[in-house]
């Protein structure tokens, strides 16, 4: 599979020679290029992460102070005194 | 699409304030509409900074991890809409609405937004309908 992306942007990554060798050779042996097995390897390793809903955040976040139990005074979301550790 | 304010991100979160059930009830309406959510650096920042200082950078942190997992847009202010955000700031006449109210309105105004997930009047008082 060719892992091809409209947008690429050009890196640089420091290689053991011997891990370099045994990629150029395995690219060679399956007709790819050096960068193609690279995002492929990459690809199976480092995935993005999938996004929540919106709501199921706002959810989690709600339970996560609940489950914290967060005490702070009643008009803490709305004095903006509390940004400046003012009262 | 909606834009949520610092004031409903913290509402939600901290179960002993004011606003958390008005919040979570909005949450469940919101849910059912499925509204894309949008918010701004500026906002972001703002409950960070408050959640840091008064509950710790671990539960800072873990609302930012949230919000990062999650389709929540953020929106950067831009040159442009920070000329806007000083032209609005500059109209006020109420001394408690801050900078960054004035840059949620700008972006608002700039991606034609029209409802705004807050609880705070000034937002009203410049042309958002408040979901409360």
């Amino acid at each position: 599979m060719v892992y091809a992306h409209p947008m690429m942007i050009r890196t640089q990554i420091l290689l053991p020679p011997d891990l370099l060798e045994t990629a150029r050779l395995y690219a060679a042996s399956r007709k790819l290029s050096l960068s193609e097995v690279i995002r492929h390897s990459l690809s199976t390793k480092v995935k993005p992460r999938k996004k929540i809903s919106s709501y199921t955040a706002l959810k989690k976040m709600a339970a996560y102070g609940k489950r914290m139990k967060l005490k702070s005074p009643p008009d803490f979301a709305t004095n903006d005194d509390y940004l400046y550790r003012l009262p | 699409m909606i834009f949520i304010d610092s004031d409903a991100f913290i509402g939600l979160i901290i179960p002993t304030d004011a606003l958390h059930t008005a919040a979570l009830k909005q949450v469940d309406k919101l849910t059912t509409a499925q509204e894309d959510l949008i918010t701004s650096w500026e906002t972001i920042d703002e409950v960070c900074t408050k959640l840091s200082y008064y509950h710790g950078k671990k539960i800072a942190a873990r609302f930012l991890d949230y919000l990062e997992s999650s389709r929540i847009k953020i929106e950067y202010v831009t040159p442009v809409v920070a000329k806007k955000t000083l032209e609005i700031f500059g109209k006020q006449t109420s001394k408690n609405i801050s900078l960054t109210d004035c840059a949620n309105v700008a972006i608002c105004r700039s991606l034609g937004i029209t409802h705004i997930f807050s609880f705070d009047p000034h937002y009203s008082q410049n042309g958002l309908k408040l979901l409360s």
